[in-house]
């Protein structure tokens, strides 16, 4: 029983093992990126299978000597049949060959994928004598500001941490201008940033500083406070496994149940730092 | 530099969000881990948390190298 019941629990050590179905975890976002691509194309190549071998063993077994004797030239000319049958496939190939584009050209130019994780040039070897320390060649994501507008999917997200200096001063903003959230159908939060337009080379400051975890540049909204127009920016990073523990920080259900509210609690100690202090 | 303001006699940190055990924790805390001192005190009906004239000088020294350029007429006034 032991054994038949754990191969619904397939643990995925990164090694290769013989016999293997599927791929090897990904160590870098451009195979991600591929798995993915493969897993779309996959889907198409199912329907696709389906449709074609339920089609294709029909007439074999319905036409065949045994049940229909005499052939009937005109039987299956249909017009329309075969314009759906002309025109599906050309669609279908256009599904296909959109994500492929995308991930040809992220993969080609510097940016998303050659970028997205922290790097390191690899090099012919050479003696321990000459080996330096090279830190400049660790790039950390998003040092282009390439990631906006793009959509980072879910193991990128999952694979993403935010360094000391950012989460400190993540808990800056938190303790003033800033909040963590839920939308409604996510499970991860994201954070947001709220300041008037009037200080806004400071809001750029923190886009900047943040921009790596931003989906898009900062947003303006033409608010009113008691009918006097009162403009804000609001920075907006992705939403992130990581700012789970900054939540569970900062937010406890309200009485009711319905929503989070903002507390203080004792944790906050480990957090505050004079970075955290002046953000 | 979010919700804070300068005032001639201190700091004060604009904490109206928090209930008053929470606003007594926060001042705990900046003494625990800054040594700085401070008060909880009303204006206007806000509550805010004001870092104490003796303690500014330390509270400079702490923030300013990571205050952004255009905030630093909170800590230093023309």
């Amino acid at each position: 029983m032991q054994n038949f019941t754990s191969i619904f629990n397939i643990i995925l050590n990164d090694v290769a093992e013989p016999w293997q179905l599927g791929f090897q975890d990904s160590a870098a976002p451009g195979f991600t990126g591929l798995v993915t691509l493969h897993n779309t194309i996959g889907f198409y190549l199912i329907v696709i299978s389906f449709s074609v071998f339920w089609v294709l063993f029909s007439l074999i077994y319905y036409y065949s000597n045994n049940k229909n004797p005499i052939a009937h030239k005109y039987l299956t000319h249909g017009t329309v049949l075969e314009l759906i049958w002309t025109i599906t496939p050309a669609l279908i190939l256009i599904a296909i060959a959109f994500p492929s584009f995308r991930l040809l050209y992220l993969m080609d130019k510097p940016g998303l994928y050659s970028d997205l994780a922290i790097t390191v040039a690899s090099q012919a070897s050479i003696p321990v004598s000459k080996i330096v320390s090279r830190s400049t060649e660790i790039v950390s994501f998003g040092v282009t500001g390439a990631s906006n507008n793009i959509r980072l999917n879910k193991h990128s997200r999952n694979i993403t941490v935010f360094n000391n200096e950012h989460l400190s001063q993540l808990v800056g903003h938190l303790l003033g201008g800033g909040s963590i959230h839920y939308t409604r159908t996510s499970v991860t939060p994201y954070f947001v940033f709220t300041q008037t337009i009037k200080r806004f080379e400071y809001i750029w400051h923190v886009y900047q500083a943040l921009s790596p975890y931003c989906g898009r540049v900062p947003l303006i909204n033409p608010g009113l406070r008691k009918d006097i127009p009162y403009p804000f920016i609001q920075v907006m990073t992705r939403s992130y496994p990581a700012l789970i523990p900054l939540h569970e920080l900062f937010y406890q259900v309200s009485v009711n149940g319905n929503n989070y509210i903002k507390v203080i609690n004792t944790d906050l100690l480990q957090y505050l730092n004079p970075i955290s202090l002046a953000y | 530099m979010d919700d804070g303001s300068w005032t001639p006699s201190g700091f004060y940190f604009h904490t109206e969000g928090f209930t008053f055990k929470e606003r007594n924790l926060l001042v705990a805390m900046l003494h625990y881990r800054f040594g700085l001192f401070s008060t909880i005190q009303q204006h206007a009906g806000k509550s805010m948390i004001k870092i104490a004239g003796k303690s500014m000088p330390l509270f400079q020294n702490i923030v300013t190298p990571h205050f952004h350029q255009s905030m630093l007429y909170k800590l230093v006034p023309k």
